[in-house]
């Protein structure tokens, strides 16, 4: 059309731009972009009784999120425990994810199977797979333990998430688990998208297997690492399912597993506060923020090491 | 680790250097080989660990499944599945649910897509503002944003009609698919887009039969991952539709959940029957990632 | 997308979004809902919405048929709402089109808050005779804010201690009678292997339940409920510390990784005689039928020692009610089914349908487990503090509660510690003289 007398790949007609642009754009602000950003300014509300306005009062939700207890204790514990999650998460999906995606690689029809068995975990909602595992962690009827005293590990055969030094990890481990299939199939596309050639070409240079990986395979998926990072790490910050299957509302055993998102449900309307909206809102706009930043500076770092890349 | 990626980089449907074919094969036996093939296939025991015990338990009764959790039916009964089918009107809720999900996943992808790909390839201004705009949808509590989307939807005229979710579950969709898109279209090489342009080939062209077929199998695995969460949903459907003629699938299964008890047995048959058109759509689905594989990598 | 069959009209659009009408437009012609107006002579429809997918069943099982029958001009139809997310749909559906004509709304805080936010109707002048309901049911669906009722009672909650018979039978214990009575079982229970008692202990609002029924006697009754809302004790008062160290006192009787067990764990723990004593909720009976396990069981009040504040009692609570959407289409119909439900003949049904203790009186209770719990809830109710005066804010008295008796048996804290605790995290919010009325 008329991009094409130009010859510029980077800079199509501004129509053609608009057309590509626009239908996602209207869609997205019209039935996503203006209820949450309607929902984040009840925060600046007082309410009384649902939907209720009394008035507008400035920043005084956050103020008494700041100031008062028990936020002052449940915010800041709160926050500790998705950043361990973040951490667990990050940590483990993307190398257990990385490697299985690099092995499957070589297998044939099989991986396909692979790939079908890794994945079921997540079609399962996370309500029910929080269920299962509270089954099957049980340490009065629970086959995890029975197996663990089977074969003479009685020590480990313990309250998984009745302690709280355990609760947390066993969250962390079933969220990995559940979501593995992501970063499986995602690193798999990517590694499918590399070009043969350039691995031929330095096959042929005697660059060994390692060696290739760490030099031509890691840098061509940086991108996609980042992609599932920042996704993992936005994960991360508002898991609400499978803490509220494992610890019900409260995080329980004594708060060990309760994350913002848990405070969040405790403020809304579950609760039955006048103010419900209003403090509910201050958390998620808490939580909005800090997440829009991180995931702001980690894009700015992927972008830059990709400007170095090209 | 040598064999790691030289396989990697290897579909199976390219013709390879006859000389490399017996090489991996000898070194299939080798014991890291074998190593690894151990820890895939337990890994893959420990993946399917809740469907079976879901299927298993389908078939028990709710006492042998809070008494004794490991799903072995020793009386298999087939009443749970009955019970299921009567109380929650599936054929009807299967429906609904195919046509929502099928609906707002097409959507998603066919206005996501597009914007995907000019995000990513070409330059504009304002092209970071609005790559983070989009983003930016990625992280709201969902239900915090329910309050004003019921009442968007008020307004529309649509509470009771599936439009209603189809739209929002389509919306909802375009941040994660732009933002895992963009990543991938990044990724392929300039020189293809250029030496199409130069042969003549407009941008349209160049996108839908250059660029596109290059990143169909991550546009597989993001319909994936966008197609389940709606599949299972049940509170956005609770909001927006009324009618029990309209329900879906997850609306259907909350059926069993009581006040203090939750009907497990009725359940995990409830479960089996909701999962298993996800199961096939996967198979299928990840027949297509690599159809779409070869197909890219033959042109 | 329009193929599936509409049920009930859209009805109204929020001006409050009027400045998208531009934008959108053409989204609005193409929903193509219109409003269609009733053909006369056919029965009206009000919609009812429950969290509880019990009273579903219960009503559609021959309860609700007795109405329409005597009302052919009216017909009810129920939709059940996940328990989970029942208060956030419920302030949609009051507050948008679509939604329900009466609905079940949880009785204190929840049904206040709703009454705030004027999407409910009060029905005190609409029900014409309120004299049967005790004042217990009544104060629990009666508004903080202006002291108005909304909601007809729906039926009250026990908790009591559930035993199972067989054990006692076979190491010949009796009912124990005192406090220390009450010890010296569990000393004998737990010597013979068996745990003596099960509690949820993975949830707090469990915990917080357990907690009311084995404490309430001993931080004096009724009496000290009135003080607290009275404004003249809180809970750091002795007597109110005392009843949390009863938690720590059966520590030792607790099932093993107490804090590991979940509400259905707890249930098969003691309906396959795992554990012998259960202190919980009237809405047990049901469970432990549903499960289909052979239990032979009683229920006893926790005895008192003679040197506690208050003679035994029954704790109780208001189980939620029945409330009138003030948008309601048809305020007629609504009255005349609300009049019904506050009726001996419905309560009679429901009750009886649902294995629980009745709001009112004029009722005949034949399942023998809840009749019993009911002869003396009538004889020595007391309510349950955290449920009807610590759940109009957060954080929830309950959970702070559950969270620290966790703590408690964790060997984190102690009862002094914890009622502190418990009382800092209430401060956030209450206020005696919100009670005033």
């Amino acid at each position: 059309m008329t991009a094409k007398s130009t010859f510029d790949a980077k800079r199509p007609h501004p129509v053609v731009i608009a057309a590509f642009i626009i239908p996602a754009f209207v869609l997205f602000a019209v039935i996503l972009l203006y209820p949450m950003a309607a929902a984040l300014g009840f925060s600046l509300f007082e309410f009384k009784g649902g939907l209720n306005i009394v008035g507008f009062n400035w920043f005084q939700n956050f103020v008494v999120l700041f100031t008062q207890e028990p936020y002052v204790t449940q915010l800041p514990r709160a926050f500790a425990h998705n950043l361990a999650i973040l951490v667990g998460t990050l940590i483990l999906q993307n190398s257990i994810g990385l490697f299985l995606a690099v092995q499957l690689q070589r297998f044939g029809p099989l991986r396909r199977v692979f790939q079908v068995l890794y994945t079921t975990p997540y079609l399962v909602s996370p309500l029910v797979v929080g269920y299962l595992w509270t089954l099957l962690l049980s340490p009065t009827f629970g086959p995890v333990n029975a197996a663990l005293r089977a074969v003479g590990l009685d020590a480990l055969a313990l309250p998984w998430l009745g302690d709280p030094k355990t609760a947390l990890p066993v969250l962390i481990l079933v969220s990995v688990w559940q979501w593995i299939g992501f970063p499986v199939l995602l690193y798999g596309a990517a590694l499918a998208g590399q070009s043969p050639e350039i691995h031929e070409a330095a096959s042929i240079d005697g660059a060994s297997g390692w060696k290739r990986f760490v030099h031509i395979t890691l840098p061509l998926l940086t991108p996609v690492i980042g992609t599932v990072s920042i996704l993992t790490f936005i994960g991360a910050m508002e898991s609400f399912t499978l803490p509220y299957a494992f610890g019900g509302a409260t995080g329980s055993p004594a708060g060990a597993t309760d994350v913002l998102s848990l405070l969040f449900f405790r403020e809304s309307f579950h609760s039955g506060a006048s103010n419900a909206l209003g403090m509910s809102s201050a958390v998620a706009t808490v939580l909005f923020l800090f997440i829009l930043g991180g995931a702001v500076i980690a894009r700015r770092l992927l972008g830059r090491y990709e400007e170095n890349l090209t | 680790m040598t064999t790691m990626i030289e396989a990697s980089t290897l579909p199976e449907s390219r013709s390879l250097p006859t000389a490399r074919a017996p090489r991996r094969r000898r070194r299939r036996f080798s014991p890291e080989a074998v190593a690894i093939q151990l820890v895939l296939w337990v890994y893959a025991a420990i993946s399917i660990v809740p469907l079976l015990t879901m299927i298993g338990n389908s078939f028990r009764t709710h006492f042998e499944i809070a008494s004794d959790p490991w799903p072995i039916p020793t009386n298999p009964t087939v009443e749970n599945y009955v019970n299921a089918w009567v109380r929650a009107d599936f054929a009807t809720y299967a429906l609904n649910s195919v046509l929502i999900t099928v609906a707002s996943v097409l959507l998603s992808a066919v206005v996501s897509i597009p914007a995907a790909y000019a995000l990513a390839r070409w330059r504009f201004r304002g092209r970071g503002g609005l790559e983070s705009l989009f983003m930016s949808g990625l992280l709201i509590p969902f239900m915090l944003a329910i309050l004003p989307m019921f009442y968007l939807m008020d307004f529309l005229g649509l509470i009771d009609n599936p439009l209603s979710l189809i739209l929002i579950y389509a919306a909802n969709g375009i941040p994660f698919t732009i933002f895992i898109l963009t990543a991938f279209f990044r990724q392929l090489p300039g020189e293809l887009e250029e030496a199409a342009l130069i042969d003549g080939a407009s941008h349209l062209a160049v996108f839908w039969r250059v660029m596109l077929p290059l990143v169909r199998p991550a546009i597989a695995t993001v319909l994936i991952f966008r197609f389940v969460p709606i599949w299972n949903d049940f509170l956005m459907p609770l909001v927006m539709l009324r009618s029990r003629d309209n329900y879906t699938l997850g609306v259907g299964l909350t059926t069993f959940f009581g006040e203090y008890q939750t009907d497990w047995a009725s359940l995990f048959a409830g479960l089996v029957i909701a999962t298993v058109p996800l199961l096939v759509l996967f198979i299928i689905a990840t027949r297509q990632i690599i159809d779409g594989l070869t197909a890219g990598i033959g042109k | 997308m329009n193929s599936i069959p509409q049920r009930r009209p859209v009805l109204r659009r929020r001006a409050v979004l009027g400045g998208l009408s531009l934008a959108l437009g053409s989204a609005v012609i193409l929903s193509g809902c219109q409003a269609t107006p009733e053909p006369a002579g056919d029965p009206v429809t009000l919609t009812v919405w429950t969290w509880s997918n019990e009273a579903r069943e219960a009503l559609e099982d021959g309860v609700l048929e007795v109405f329409e029958e005597a009302n052919p001009t009216i017909d009810v139809e129920v939709l059940v709402q996940p328990d989970k997310d029942y208060q956030t749909l419920l302030t949609t559906g009051l507050a948008g089109s679509g939604g329900p004509d009466i609905a079940a709304i949880r009785s204190y805080g929840v049904i206040s808050s709703f009454a705030e936010s004027g999407n409910l109707t009060p029905i005190d002048d609409i029900i014409t005779d309120w004299a049967g309901f005790s004042d217990t049911a009544l104060a629990g669906v009666t508004a903080r804010g202006d002291g108005q009722i909304y909601a007809v009672p729906q039926g009250m909650q026990t908790a009591q201690v559930y035993y199972n018979k067989t054990i006692f039978d076979d190491l010949g214990l009796d009912v124990p009678t005192t406090w220390d009575e009450f010890l010296e079982v569990s000393e004998e229970i737990k010597a013979s292997g068996v745990a003596p008692i099960v509690i949820p202990g993975a949830v707090a609002g469990q915990i917080a339940l357990a907690g009311e029924v084995l404490g309430n006697a001993r931080r004096g009754g009724p009496e000290f409920t009135q003080e607290f809302v009275a404004g003249d004790v809180d809970l750091t008062d002795d007597a109110s510390v005392a009843s949390i160290e009863l938690m720590q006192e059966i520590q030792p009787y607790l099932v093993d990784n107490v804090t590991s067990v979940t509400l259905d764990e707890a249930v098969t723990i003691f309906a396959t005689g795992m554990a012998a004593m259960y202190p919980s909720g009237t809405w047990q009976v049901s469970s432990f039928a549903n499960l289909g396990a052979d239990l032979d069981y009683g229920t006893f009040n926790v005895p008192v020692d003679s040197s506690w504040p208050s003679d035994e009692v029954t704790v109780a609570y208001g189980d939620g009610g029945w409330a009138l959407s003030a948008r309601t289409e048809h305020p007629d119909e609504a009255a005349v089914f609300l009049n019904w439900l506050a009726s001996a003949e419905f309560a009679q049904l429901y009750a009886n349908k649902m294995s629980t203790i009745p709001a009112r009186d004029g009722v005949t209770i034949e399942n023998e487990y809840v009749a019993e719990m009911y002869d003396r809830f009538l004889a020595n109710p007391s309510t349950y503090l955290g449920l009807a005066y610590l759940r109009y804010g957060t954080p929830w008295g309950t959970d702070i509660y559950g969270e620290q008796v966790q703590k408690i048996w964790l060997g984190e804290q102690d009862a002094a510690g914890a009622a502190d605790a418990i009382q800092t995290g209430i401060d956030a919010w209450f206020d005696p003289a919100d009670f005033a009325n």
